[in-house]
Order: C-alpha cells, then sequence, then structure tokens
C-alpha cells in the first residue's frame, strides 16, 4: 500500500488591500522561505523534489504566471505545474505527485496580487465572450443572482446571512493574517451599502493580495521533517456547468458531489459529527450557508439557523473559518491554499486564541469559477 | 524584509489592449443569426434526454452526445432571479463605464430548459419578483449585428 501523505509546514503572509511594497515574486519569497526554513529542506533531489504553483494569468498580466516564479521555487531546472484553479487543487496536485511516486516531496506555492487590476473586469473574463460577457456578467452578478435565488428558495433571513459574516468578522480578529481587522453587527452589515442587490458591501469579500506555500511529504520524510505532520486522508473535487443558466443555482450539486468523494476517501460517515472545524472558501455571506448544506452539515435552508445558534462559532458545536474566511479578505485564486493553512495550524494546536480544542479532523473548501461552479474537497488530520 | 529605500519602489502603469476575433462556428452562428435575421430565439434540443440547451451547444453536456435538433423558443418567459448593480464597473466590451443601476435577471425562457441572462428594463428591485414574466425587446431591424445585445433587454410584463 501506498504511504500517506502528510503537511510538514505552512506560511502565509498577511493578507492585505494592497502590498505596494512588494512584487507578486516578493510575496512568494516571503511564504517559500518561510516553508523552507520550517523544515530545513532546500531543492532537488531528497529535498524538495518538485513544485505545484498556483496563479492567475489574467490577475498577473501574462500567459503563464507560474513563469516568473520557477526561480522561487526550485523550477530552475526543475519540476513544476501549475493549477490554474483554486488553489486546494495545487494541494491535491501535490498530493497526488507524492502518493504516485513521482515526487517525495513537493512545494505549493500560491500567489495572487487582486490590487494589480480589476477584480471585476478580471472575472467578467472567466464568461463566454460570445454570450455571456456582452450582458456584462461578473463573478459579483453570478453571486448576486445565486445569492437572491437561494435565499427565495427557501425564504432565508437577511440576517441569517449577515450573521455569518458577523462569525467571520469576529475569528478574523483573532489571526493576525487576517486582512479586515473589524468586528461588526447584523444591523451594520444589513446597513452596508448595496452594491450588486442583494448583495451589500459586507456580503463581499474585500479585494486582497498574499501568498501561502505548504510543503507535502510521503509519511516516512514526512515525519522526520516536523513534529506533528497533518495527513490528506480524502479529497474530491467537481465541476458544475459552464453556463450559469443550466445550474439550479439555489443548490450546490458539484460541492455535494465533490464532498461525498472526499468523505468516501476518508472514511467520513457522519461529516458533522466527525469533524471538528471547517474553513469554507465562501467569497460572498450566503454562501456560507449555501456551502455547509452542500457539505451535508445541514438540510437545505436549514444553514441560517444552524449559523444563527452559534454553533459555528469559536466555542461552538463545529466551529467555522476560525481565519475569519475568505470575507475577512484572501485573494480568489488562493482561498482555498489559506483555507488549508489554516486546518493544518489548528491541527498542530499552533491557532492560539482561535485554537479549537482538541482539534482531530478538519475540511478545507476551495471554490473556483462564478458561483461556486468549481468545489474542491480536502479532509485533514492530525491522527 | 528589510527596510526599503523610498526611492527603491517604483510603481508602473500600463493598459493593456488585446484585440481578439472571435469566430462563432455554425452553432453558436446559428442562434446569433436568427436573432439578427428573424427576431427569433433558438436552442438546440439532445436527441437523447430531450433537454434543450440555451445557448446552443455541440453536445450535450449530461448525455455526452452530438447535439444536431433545434428548436424555436418564445421570445418571452418567466423571470427566476435578478441582481441590481449599483456600483460602476468598466465595460471590458466598450472601455466605458456601465451606467448605473442596471438590472442582470436569469430568464426561463417558454419552452426552454436552461435561462438566459440579460438585461431588465426595471431598474428598481422593490417593482420586481421572482416569476414575474418579460418579453426579448430586439433592436430595428437593419441594426441588428448577430450578437446577443441585439435583443436590447428584456422588457417586464403583465399577462
Amino acid at each position: 500500500m501506498a504511504e500517506r501523505v502528510g503537511i510538514v509546514a505552512v506560511a502565509q503572509t498577511k493578507f492585505e488591500p494592497r502590498k505596494w511594497k512588494e512584487r507578486f515574486q516578493e510575496m512568494v519569497w516571503e511564504v517559500v522561505k518561510d516553508v523552507r526554513e520550517q523544515t530545513g529542506l532546500g531543492h532537488g533531489p531528497g529535498q524538495i523534489d518538485n513544485a505545484v504553483t498556483c496563479s492567475d494569468d489574467f490577475f498577473d498580466c501574462r500567459t503563464i504566471s507560474d513563469a516568473p516564479i520557477g526561480d522561487l521555487v526550485g523550477a530552475h531546472y526543475g519540476p513544476e505545474e501549475k493549477a490554474a484553479s483554486d488553489g486546494l487543487q495545487a494541494v491535491f496536485y501535490a498530493a497526488a505527485c507524492v502518493a504516485s511516486g513521482h515526487s517525495e516531496i513537493t512545494l505549493v506555492a500560491g500567489h495572487c496580487k487582486e490590487s494589480q487590476s480589476d477584480r471585476n473586469m478580471i472575472t467578467h473574463c472567466a464568461f463566454d465572450p460570445i454570450f455571456s460577457r456582452q450582458v456584462g456578467l461578473d463573478y459579483l452578478n453570478a453571486a448576486a443572482l445565486q445569492a437572491r435565488m437561494y435565499c427565495e428558495c427557501f425564504g432565508v433571513k437577511p440576517e441569517a446571512v449577515a450573521r455569518a459574516v458577523v462569525r467571520d468578522r469576529k475569528h478574523g480578529l483573532l489571526n493576525p493574517k487576517a486582512q479586515v481587522q473589524k468586528a461588526v453587527t447584523i444591523e451594520q452589515v444589513l446597513n452596508s451599502p448595496l452594491v450588486c442587490d442583494p448583495l451589500r458591501e459586507m456580503d463581499i469579500y474585500p479585494s486582497s493580495d498574499g501568498a501561502v506555500a505548504l510543503i507535502v511529504a510521503k509519511e516516512s520524510r514526512a515525519k522526520k521533517l516536523c513534529k506533528q505532520p497533518v495527513w490528506i486522508l480524502g479529497a474530491g473535487n467537481c465541476y458544475d456547468a459552464h453556463y450559469l443558466g443550466d445550474r439550479k443555482l439555489w443548490q450546490s450539486a458539484s460541492l455535494k458531489f465533490a464532498a461525498k468523494r472526499a468523505y468516501n476517501m476518508a472514511g467520513i460517515k457522519h461529516a458533522k459529527k466527525e469533524l471538528d472545524l471547517l474553513e469554507l472558501s465562501a467569497g460572498y455571506s450566503y454562501e456560507e450557508l449555501l456551502f455547509l448544506e452542500a457539505l451535508g452539515i445541514c438540510n437545505p435552508g436549514k444553514a441560517g439557523n444552524y449559523i444563527m445558534s452559534g454553533a459555528t462559532d469559536l466555542g461552538g458545536e463545529l466551529p467555522v473559518n476560525t481565519s475569519g474566511g475568505k470575507l475577512c479578505g484572501n485573494p480568489l485564486i488562493i482561498s482555498g491554499l489559506a483555507r488549508a493553512a489554516e486546518c493544518v495550524i489548528q491541527l498542530r494546536g499552533e491557532a492560539g486564541r482561535r485554537q479549537v480544542a482538541g482539534a482531530k479532523v478538519a475540511l478545507a473548501h476551495g471554490a473556483t469559477g462564478p458561483a461556486g461552479q468549481h468545489h474542491s474537497v480536502m479532509i485533514l488530520s492530525n491522527k | 524584509m528589510t527596510e526599503e529605500k523610498k526611492q527603491d519602489l517604483v510603481e508602473i502603469s500600463e493598459l493593456l489592449s488585446v484585440p481578439h476575433k472571435f469566430a462563432t462556428g455554425p452553432t453558436m452562428g446559428r442562434f446569433l443569426s436568427e436573432i439578427r435575421d428573424h427576431k427569433r430565439i433558438v436552442a438546440n434540443k439532445c436527441p437523447k434526454c430531450g433537454r434543450t440547451q440555451l445557448p446552443p451547444r455541440i453536445v450535450c453536456a449530461a448525455c455526452h452526445v452530438q447535439v444536431d435538433d433545434w428548436i424555436e423558443l418564445a421570445p418571452r418567459g418567466e423571470i427566476t432571479s435578478y441582481d441590481v448593480t449599483y456600483v460602476p464597473t468598466l465595460n471590458p466590451l466598450t472601455g466605458k463605464m456601465r451606467e448605473v443601476p442596471y438590472t442582470t435577471a436569469s430568464i426561463l425562457l417558454d419552452g426552454g430548459d436552461t435561462t438566459f441572462m440579460h438585461f431588465l428594463d426595471v431598474t428598481d428591485p422593490k417593482k420586481l419578483k421572482i416569476g414575474m414574466r418579460c418579453e426579448a425587446v430586439f433592436a430595428p431591424d437593419g441594426e441588428r449585428q448577430g450578437r446577443v445585445t441585439d435583443i436590447v433587454h428584456f422588457h417586464v410584463i403583465t399577462e
């Protein structure tokens, strides 16, 4: 049987609205240097022997956006491949490289500087130029259409949606790497300016710059590289239809499928009982509810009540987004990577004031595409 | 990171404008030319599951078979969702800011299975409801160019 695959080091920059003092290469170097120092590893045979990166051509304004960071990740005369979707997919590819025997130790590095460009224009370009771009769709628009459909379908109250923002902001205060460090009330969320009705300013993740890196190793190496490797027990991913009009936007069929694959691989039968914490890539408030339902934690339309009850707060039954989540700010494409990093920090018991006591199993989630089109789910454990 | 000298931090702005020319191919092309020439909205229909696809596509995503049957949809239907944008964003097609507010809707045309995203002529969300009916407003004869925007917007109707 193949050896297990573990994460042995993680590092993330502070997420900021505009890192004007750094080029994206400097952001990447900060986190790569960090994970190398944590493990004492360099690059080459017997050390970090492979790299998987994650970045976006449009945000970086060049084709093959991984090319300019090759030297920073050991890909100068070395192997490297890029995940052009959410960063959690990069972890998945890295784990596959190690599990297959292609690599013993793989570096994962993701970066994105949203401040380099205009997020709405970039996400606009994710749509079909002939059919959908002509009518101005971008991720914000798609999310607003989905938010209305989901909330109307189940009669979800705006207060319940706002409560998810309140929770993430509260958790973000405890995470020094979180971009937004400001608590809000339900009333403040509901009175923030309308941007794209029904979504308001505080329902939407802020524009953000940052980088995340981690190192994945096969079991025999992992145990020697750190005191507490975090094992990848299962992973799954799934795409929904390309055209928004094909999708039943009040649910997330693709996340449900991705979760099922990950749960099966990890041997999870009752997610709500067996998971100790979840990190969700929700860029818009209502997604915090919708995604919990697709993951099987709540029945359709019921996540709002669950969140309102405080169950997903730190100290509650099943804490969600102890990092502050994407709503406290981290760039579009590396959200899943930031989620995985937080799970590792929690499972190593290094989360300080936001530590989930006795956490053993965590779920990291990544999403790409308009209205959560593609989903990645990963189950991580310290056992 | 070491303390940077201020004169070492330079910022460079660039406006990248890359011209593109997209061939529609015969499938999307038929959809667009029907709008241009006949003010008709057509979808294609999977020979296996019978599902209609708008815009028409080469294969049925669910059945993985080639789709060659065509069907005309009504130029009117039901609003299944809508949003109203208040903060202007740059329209990459024109290089100009979009006028706000504008309403984007998801519209299930009569006879169709997948929804059409387009603009609505009502921009006050209080006057809109899911389930309301709307109808395509086409650009005048001679002005249509074979684009989705040959439908200027959908007009909210009471039937």
